[in-house]
């Protein structure tokens, strides 16, 4: 009685999970047109999980050759680019043209990235009339200003000349 | 009547003669006699001229002094806590359980408090104080003592640039010097001193009894007077005449000047020992060179070493004679004793002491032979040779020595290896490695022997670049977006040029196979020769030029289809400024060696400011970085994430030339960029390519540099569309195939894929059990 009882169970089970089977089975032999979707806005969790998935397709080598990261995507500040920032943008202010270049590049030594030291560099610069030179370090800073920031856009003004 | 008196004038004055003629002989004495005194007096005349022009005038050429970049400190800062140890270390900080003076560091777990020793940079003077830098996983996470947040180590001398007489000193007054110093020297080589004049009677008669008795020359008598005179002024020729002058300019010195200014420049001049070529003179750079310390910082038993020294710099070294100069600096601690200069504790103390003389390794001035000829040369585009081995200017440089030093054994760990592996013809190599962005160059090998200084191959080994040249091509091709993408094909097939020769031009892929269409990234990626010169081709080889020229190249090339290919000689510092370009995000940036230049007196002569100018937009900046990191990803430089972590985002290409006979890396990460070439110098073929040799040392390298992950942040002129790469349409995620494609806006496919939904592997498992 008990093993008939089994038996009947066990061929459901088979019987359901034949049914699962085929519909994945349908489902991933689909070769019709599925919605693209672009992946400029999606976080970094999400592109990561992409990257893992990729890694188990085809030859088995790694095809997501970058993880992009979003424009706006929150950068990490360590307080001495902050201090520096400052002292560079002081010593501007007390028309110490040359010290401010001093603390800009140093700051840029630390951090290549940080658009304040541009800005700083960009305004001794062109106090010490080298308009050239103020150019081509407000155009840096522009790449790696927040858009439409002050500060992108005191940048974007300076780089007009 | 007038000639009449002439005449008897003339018969008096031979009647004389006649009569009261002295001996022929007497007449002649007294002539050379008085030529003698004559001479002598102009001879005394000169000397004194000698002796006072020289002591007047700036008596010695002091050498420029190089300096590495020094290490700064701020809390975020990814150092480990040995590597901070060693760069103490290497400043000849001792280590001790209490901070008494500078110089001196106590380690607590991983906290270090440390007591710096001073020192005046190019923009201000950091004085002596006491900090505490506390560490926790490679990273700095507490800085005590400093102000504005940030704290800057002494930088470690890592060479100067002396006269070709190669005289080294660093010169002292006597106010610096430690007062044991000068009366235990006086004590031991002069103890009359303070009343002869120049010349001590006593101390001859008692030089020669000691060499009448021994047969032969074993003890000199003269005094510190004598003994400046003759390093200053003469030669070390041993002769009676040399003697006599050296007695007359020592007496005239003491004439002229006083005890003090003959003690001080006794303390410059002497000669204290020998590092290569360079000659280690005065008391001011022999406390560097024996111990790395100020000469005031210098401990009795340090001082009596050095004082020791005066009497043989060769036969009392140290480091080949321990024993020997350890008994000699007995001897002198012993005098200092006698002489009541030290009291009984002291002494006692002091010949308990090691010699405490640093480690070979330790010695580092002249170390980097590669990059200080880089320093020299740029330098000299400044600067007079002859100001920068004679007026003690200070040079600030970009050289990392935790860089350099990691590099240098990259270099001789797998060269090692390379030249196991192809025994037949022994390999060179050089590698440069760059600061992303400053530009700056931060560690530079010109040889397989490091500390080889000669044939410079960072800056004077010009050689084919072959695959190096191929991103240039691609970017020349991606700078028309409509035109091309990362994602567009390309055909991978046997193709001919005609020349103007005649001849015909037939590129070959490295493994002699074609492979057929295939979109750019990954003809990049596996540096497909066939793909690349059709692209070339199809952009214009003068656009390919152009791009180089935009990338910072300066000389000028033919445009032969060949160039496509990379038939381009370039030295290492001419490719590390083409990739820099690549690496800075497409601003061009003029390397450079030295941040700023400081006359003998401490102030600022020359700042080598930063200057920069962006070449390629953000957007084609982007679509390279993406690229270039394919190739290390899929593609040729693959290899190196078997030896570094994956999550660290890495680009760079990979450079065989003909034959096989260059090896070229050239990558970057977000803060370095490393060029690493390895061939022969008879430009043989070699059994190396890209991969097998220069790729290994930047491997090598790299995985001891602490350096970031490029940055993946995509500027907004960048869409990241999924694009099925066997036909560049646009595809989506999870789709069979589909890869992740940057796009400068508005240039991405229209037309979409149909899509395969890339399968797993439970889907996979099901596959086959139905």
């Amino acid at each position: 009685m008990f093993v008939t009882k089994n038996k009947f169970v066990i061929v459901k089970l088979l019987f359901i999970i034949f049914l699962l089977s085929s519909v994945l089975v349908a489902c991933s032999s689909t070769t019709g047109p599925v919605a693209i979707r672009d992946s400029t806005n999606v976080d970094r969790a999400s592109a990561n999980n992409r990257l893992n998935a990729n890694e188990s397709t085809t030859t088995g080598e790694r095809i997501a050759l970058v993880d992009p990261v979003a424009p706006d995507a929150k950068k990490i500040t360590v307080p001495i680019i902050e201090r520096l920032a400052e002292q560079a943008d002081q010593q501007y202010r007390a028309s110490n043209y040359k010290e401010a270049i001093n603390i800009a590049e140093r700051g840029l030594r630390i951090n290549r990235k940080e658009p304040r030291f541009y800005l700083t560099l960009t305004k001794a610069y062109k106090s010490l009339n080298n308009n050239k030179q103020a150019i081509f370090f407000a155009q840096q800073g522009l790449r790696y200003a927040q858009k439409n920031s002050p500060l992108f856009f005191e940048l974007k003004r300076m780089s007009a000349g | 009547m007038a000639k009449k008196s002439r005449r008897s004038s003339s018969r008096r004055h031979s009647g004389g003669r006649a009569k009261k003629q002295p001996p022929l002989i007497a007449y002649l004495c007294w002539r050379v006699l008085l030529i003698a005194i004559v001479a002598s007096a102009l001879w005394i005349v000169y000397l004194d001229f000698t002796v006072r022009e020289k002591f007047d005038g700036k008596k010695w050429a002091i050498p420029a002094r190089v300096y590495a970049q020094p290490l700064e400190l701020y809390e975020g800062l990814t150092l480990s806590a040995a590597e901070f140890e060693r760069e103490l270390r290497a400043l000849g900080y001792k280590f001790v359980s209490t901070l008494t003076r500078p110089g001196q560091v106590v380690r607590r777990g991983a906290r270090y408090d440390f007591y710096s020793k001073g020192f005046v940079f190019w923009d201000k003077e950091d004085p002596q104080a006491r900090y505490q830098v506390g560490f926790d996983n490679s990273t700095v996470t507490s800085l005590r003592g400093a102000k504005d947040l940030i704290l800057r180590l002494e930088p470690q001398e890592i060479g100067s640039i002396y006269p070709s007489h190669g005289e080294d000193r660093v010169l002292v007054s006597l106010e610096q010097i430690p007062p044991l110093l000068g009366e235990g020297l006086i004590a031991v080589e002069d103890k009359n001193f303070a009343h002869h004049f120049g010349i001590s009677i006593k101390g001859i008669s008692r030089a020669m009894l000691a060499n009448v008795q021994a047969g032969g020359f074993v003890q000199g008598g003269s005094t510190l007077t004598q003994q400046l005179v003759k390093n200053f002024y003469l030669t070390h020729e041993r002769s009676l005449w040399r003697k006599l002058q050296e007695a007359a300019m020592s007496f005239l010195l003491e004439i002229h000047y006083t005890k003090a200014d003959i003690l001080e420049a006794y303390i410059n001049e002497v000669y204290l020992g020998q590092s290569g070529a360079r000659s280690i003179n005065g008391f001011g750079l022999a406390a560097q060179h024996y111990f790395n310390q100020p000469l005031d910082n210098l401990k009795p038993h340090q001082i009596a070493l050095l004082i020791g020294v005066v009497k043989g710099a060769s036969y009392y070294n140290p480091w080949r004679s321990a024993t020997r100069a350890q008994a000699r600096r007995d001897v002198v601690l012993n005098v200092m004793h006698e002489s009541r200069l030290i009291d009984q504790a002291t002494w006692q103390h002091a010949l308990k002491q090691p010699l405490d003389v640093v480690t070979s390794s330790q010695k580092q001035i002249g170390e980097f032979p590669a990059f200080l000829d880089i320093v020299k040369r740029q330098l000299q585009q400044d600067y007079q040779r002859e100001d920068l081995q004679s007026e003690g200017l200070r040079i600030f440089t970009t050289l990392s020595p935790k860089v350099q030093r990691e590099t240098e054994r990259a270099m001789v760990r797998q060269m090692r290896a390379l030249n196991q592996r192809s025994p037949t013809t022994p390999l060179q190599a050089a590698a440069v490695i760059t600061a992303v962005g400053s530009g700056e160059i931060i560690a530079a090998v010109g040889d397989a022997n490091p500390r080889f200084s000669g044939f410079n191959r960072v800056l004077d080994a010009e050689r084919q670049i072959g695959s190096l040249v191929k991103p240039f091509v691609y970017l020349a091709a991606l700078k028309q977006p409509q035109k091309y993408q990362l994602s567009s094909m390309i055909e991978d097939a046997p193709m001919s040029v005609d020349l103007s020769d005649g001849s015909q031009w037939q590129p070959q892929n490295y493994s002699k196979e074609s492979y057929g269409l295939l979109p750019l990234y990954q003809a990049l990626a596996y540096s497909y020769n066939q793909a690349t010169a059709r692209l070339g081709l199809q952009v214009g080889v003068e656009q390919v030029i152009a791009t180089l020229r935009q990338a910072g190249l300066q000389k000028h090339i033919e445009p032969f289809p060949s160039v496509l290919l990379g038939a381009i000689s370039l030295t290492p510092f001419e490719v590390s400024h083409l990739y820099h370009t690549l690496a800075a995000d497409g601003v061009y940036t003029p390397l450079r060696a030295i941040r700023s230049v400081m006359n003998a007196d401490n102030k600022p002569l020359q700042r080598y400011e930063l200057s920069s100018e962006p070449r390629l937009s953000e957007a084609q900046s982007h679509l390279m970085h993406f690229a270039l990191q394919g190739v290390m990803r899929i593609g040729t430089g693959r290899s190196v994430y078997q030896q570094l972590p994956t999550e660290l985002a890495l680009a760079g290409k990979t450079g065989t030339s003909n034959d096989q006979r260059d090896s070229w890396f050239a990558g970057y990460s977000g803060d370095h960029l490393g060029v690493v070439w390895v061939g022969n110098d008879e430009n043989k073929p070699t059994t190396l390519t890209g991969s097998s040799g220069a790729l290994k040392i930047w491997t090598d390298a790299f995985k001891h540099i602490a350096t970031r992950s490029i940055s993946q942040t995509a500027p907004d002129t960048i869409e990241y569309y999924w694009i099925d790469p066997s036909n560049n349409l646009r595809s989506a995620e999870g789709c069979e195939n589909a890869q992740l494609v940057p796009f400068i806006k508005g240039s991405e496919p229209r037309e979409k894929t149909n899509c395969d939904l890339a399968s797993d592997s439970i889907s996979h498992w099901l596959k086959k059990l139905f």
